[in-house]
């Protein structure tokens, strides 16, 4: 589906919990996560994390050169604090790619 | 007493063993190893009070039995990857999003989730959804997770955070929700993503974030 919204001129970055399917398939974009399977934006009701992997995947975006990148995000599942993350993130701002 | 050793890997269905599970695919020693580390690993962590060991040994074997997964995984035939640059400032961008998570409304009719072939088709979900009228039929994954908060398969209210806070130009309109468990009618998913993109062109949309499920 990426590959066709890809080849309409849409770019676009597919959040993924399964390293071998990118693999195999060939997004144009990915941010692997190491958690379960349905669960791409992360634990239950954790909002803070959802933030952060939805940050991420929109970074991918902006800073992917190459067709078929593939970034995998360090969390590890139910051992992050994503609430000190996002403030990490408020506190030191990035500048655009 | 026989115990068959797959019988011990009958986990519940749940997020949490979604990936564990797929170890049956091995051969049965390497079934009996990560039982066998597992059990080692649990007493020594009771001792230690440490469970980090018995973590990263779940983990390393999640990691096992994906790639055993993926090697006898059908997928349609791939050539070069389509690449659409991305050379605007994301604070002046239109985002949507798309979910594979068999995500409706509850006035729209639901995936056919049992058909053998799948179901190829869309829901649009627009940016106004609320928990309340989402339902979501898949079969594929552990669907209490959305039934819960739709956020965890498709992240509206987060856009929508980052669209007030101006990280974003705008969440779109209108966002899509598929079904993800198409085996085989590659074609005809093709088919109905080439309308979603028609109708993201259409609406000015720049970019579009996939939530797998």
């Amino acid at each position: 589906m990426a590959r066709v919204l890809e080849e309409a001129g849409i770019p676009t970055v597919q959040v993924m919990m399964f390293e071998e399917m990118g693999q195999k398939v060939r997004p144009p974009r990915v941010l692997h996560v190491r958690f379960p399977f349905g669960r791409p934006f992360g634990e239950p009701g954790n909002a803070a994390q959802q933030r952060v992997v939805l940050e991420d995947a929109l970074r991918v975006l902006e800073t992917a050169r190459e067709p078929g990148t593939v970034v995998t995000a360090p969390y590890r599942w139910r051992r992050e604090d994503y609430g000190a993350i996002l403030a990490q993130r408020a506190a030191t701002p990035t500048a655009p790619a | 007493m026989a115990i068959e050793t797959r019988d011990l890997l009958r986990s519940p269905r749940g997020a949490a063993f979604s990936k564990i599970g797929y170890l049956r695919a091995l051969p049965e020693e390497k079934v009996v190893e990560f039982l066998n580390g597992l059990f080692r690993l649990a007493l020594e962590a009771r001792e230690s009070g440490d469970w980090e060991a018995v973590v990263a040994h779940i983990e390393q074997w999640e990691g096992a039995a994906l790639a055993a997964l993926g090697a006898r995984m059908q997928a349609p035939p791939v050539d070069a990857v389509p690449w659409a640059p991305w050379e605007r400032p994301l604070g002046s961008a239109t985002i949507a999003l798309i979910t594979t998570g068999g995500v409706h409304l509850a006035d729209q009719p639901p995936f056919n989730f049992q058909a053998e072939e799948g179901d190829w088709s869309y829901r649009e979900l627009p940016r106004t959804l609320v928990q309340e009228q989402v339902r979501v039929a898949h079969n594929g994954y552990d669907i209490s997770g959305p039934q819960q908060d739709f956020n965890w398969v498709f992240p509206l209210h987060r856009l929508l955070e980052l669209e007030r806070a101006g990280r974003i130009g705008h969440a779109a309109d209108v966002h899509y929700s598929f079904m993800g468990r198409i085996p085989t009618k590659w074609a005809e998913l093709q088919a109905a993503a080439g309308e979603v993109a028609e109708k993201l062109l259409a609406a000015g949309v720049h970019a579009a974030v996939i939530g797998s499920t």
